[in-house]
């Protein structure tokens, strides 16, 4: 079992890095890529419903 | 605490971040668009991939399999897919943000059941490994028929996927970098097989001999067919954020896990439909078993083949799925070290591959699956990106110096579970599974499992809409603080 208190000191740690101004998250999801999905997931639903009628 | 127990702490503490609950930092990550595709397209391939193709091409023909396939599964996973952007954004799995949803002990229980509901699979996954090894046996003139022996081929699969989890992350990572693409490799020459073995005509114009007889409609068919795609797609849910946390941008994690599980799992699904479909022109029976499909279409020595298809990629899964399940379960039971959670996890598949039984409980187990894991996706995807704007308290969610915000009502949040329930009545509502009755024809045509996720998720937003309701469940918004 590891240690609570050192795990949860850990844990704190690692959130308080994230919480600094100058924390660099993460390069984040686009507008691209949310288009991208949308047209995926309308072009999905289209041919899944031109399906039924084959 | 002694230096030597002391060093233990530190080592296990370092493990947390990649084999655990701790928040990885951008600066730890290390997973690249590569990595999370190789690992989850493991994930995705494995024996139950060619069961799902004999089911759905018992329902449809040819073309409507590959509509049905992809685009089912596609569909799905662009969508629920979509919060794991979370995981990688603040290092977390998924179900520290679903905390918020269910509560600090709903999600203990949640997290709970779907392991008791999920991991079956893979029982099931090492039951085929055991009877295509019996059938590689048999084509190298061994007989076998004891019932032990079976138990211990299915005990093995088992314990090879422990050791190769038991190693880590990285150990798992690099068994998925050389496994998925022979993977990939050995479908494509199962299909051409398939497609060589039949004139190409009766494949792609093949009718199941239910919808050919008149005794099953060919609509309802169509919609079972989808919504078998979906639930099985659904059913990754739980997963889903175990890798994302590991990589470098949240476009990495998001397209590796769409593509990865989407697109080349459906592809298997495919490849046991066209496995069955030309053993059906070849032998009037609809035979899902790499090692017996190759044998007798190709020539013998190509089920060898099937120790890939079957031996390894049920190896792979096991591995990724005992890495994934484990940093799921470690979001409630922190203290639990990594391997201890593999060997417990896999503790429980073992039991079922002795028990020996769990094959007959295939199709109830992906109904309960589905039933359960798309309402949760709804609320989640409401959650992350309606209600709460993709904020959350991580100092709430991981309880720091007992911070008690997602506790709510005994640490359940009621409106997240009044939800859960009511998304899974809508399902069986539409649908019942066990009789094969369809109650509510017109919903029926959007599909059971899709109802219950749209339902689900427009409830959660209603609910979340009433004033006194969102008091309760947004009591975080003051600690907001990444």
């Amino acid at each position: 079992m590891v240690d609570k208190q050192a795990l949860e000191n850990e844990i704190l740690s690692k959130i308080e890095e994230m919480e600094k101004p100058d924390y660099e998250f993460p390069e984040r999801f686009s507008k691209k890529n949310y288009i991208i999905v949308l047209i995926c997931v309308l072009a999905s639903m289209g041919i899944l419903i031109g399906g039924a009628f084959l | 605490m002694s230096a030597k127990a002391e060093n233990a702490n530190i080592t296990a503490i370092e493990d947390e971040a990649l084999q655990g609950c701790v928040p990885v930092l951008t600066k730890e990550k290390t997973y690249k668009f590569s990595d999370a595709f190789f690992f989850l397209a493991s994930y995705g391939i494995a024996t139950w991939n060619y069961t799902q193709g004999a089911y759905i091409a018992s329902l449809v023909g040819f073309k409507q399999v590959l509509i049905t396939t992809i685009f089912g599964s596609l569909m799905v996973m662009l969508i629920f897919q979509l919060p794991t952007i979370l995981s990688t954004r603040y290092g977390i799995d998924i179900w520290v943000w679903l905390k918020a949803v269910l509560g600090h002990n709903g999600v203990k229980v949640v997290t709970i059941i779907v392991v008791l509901v999920n991991l079956p699979w893979h029982a099931i996954c090492c039951e085929l490994f055991s009877s295509s090894m019996e059938n590689l046996m048999g084509l190298a003139g061994i007989e076998q028929n004891s019932q032990f022996v079976h138990v211990l081929l299915s005990l093995l699969c088992v314990a090879l996927g422990v050791w190769i989890a038991y190693r880590g992350i990285k150990s798992i990572s690099l068994v998925t970098k050389i496994l998925t693409p022979v993977l990939l490799a050995v479908g494509v020459i199962v299909i051409i097989v398939g497609f060589t073995s039949a004139p190409i005509d009766e494949i792609v114009n093949y009718v199941p001999d239910a919808i050919k007889s008149g005794e099953a409609e060919s609509h309802i068919c169509y919609v079972l067919a989808v919504d078998a795609m979906m639930a099985f797609t659904f059913t990754w849910f739980a997963g889903m954020g175990g890798i994302p946390r590991l990589t470098k941008t949240e476009k990495s994690g998001y397209w590796g896990a769409v593509i990865g599980q989407g697109l080349v799992g459906p592809f298997f699904v495919i490849v046991g439909a066209v496995m069955a479909i030309s053993m059906n022109y070849v032998t009037g029976e609809m035979v899902t078993d790499p090692t017996l499909m190759l044998s007798k279409l190709a020539f013998p020595a190509m089920g060898l083949c099937s120790l890939l298809l079957v031996g390894f990629a049920n190896v792979g899964t096991n591995a990724s799925v005992s890495y994934v399940y484990a940093v799921m379960v470690k979001t409630s039971f922190h203290r639990v070290g990594y391997r201890t959670m593999v060997i417990i996890l896999n503790l429980y598949i073992a039991i079922l591959c002795i028990w020996g039984q769990i094959m007959d409980y295939l199709g109830t187990l992906l109904t309960l699956g589905a039933c359960m894991q798309a309402p949760l996706a709804a609320m989640f995807c409401a959650d992350f990106f309606i209600i709460r704007k993709q904020k959350m308290s991580l100092r709430a969610g991981f309880e720091i110096n007992k911070n008690r915000t997602y506790r709510y009502t005994l640490g359940f949040n009621i409106v997240g579970f009044i939800c859960f329930f009511i998304g899974i009545g809508i399902n069986l509502l539409i649908y019942n599974p066990f009789s094969g009755e369809v109650n509510i024809p017109f919903l029926f045509n959007f599909t059971p499992t899709m109802c219950s996720f749209v339902g689900t998720g427009v409830l959660y937003l209603l609910l979340n809409s009433i004033p006194a309701i969102r008091k309760y469940t947004m009591k975080d918004r003051a600690e907001i603080t990444v």
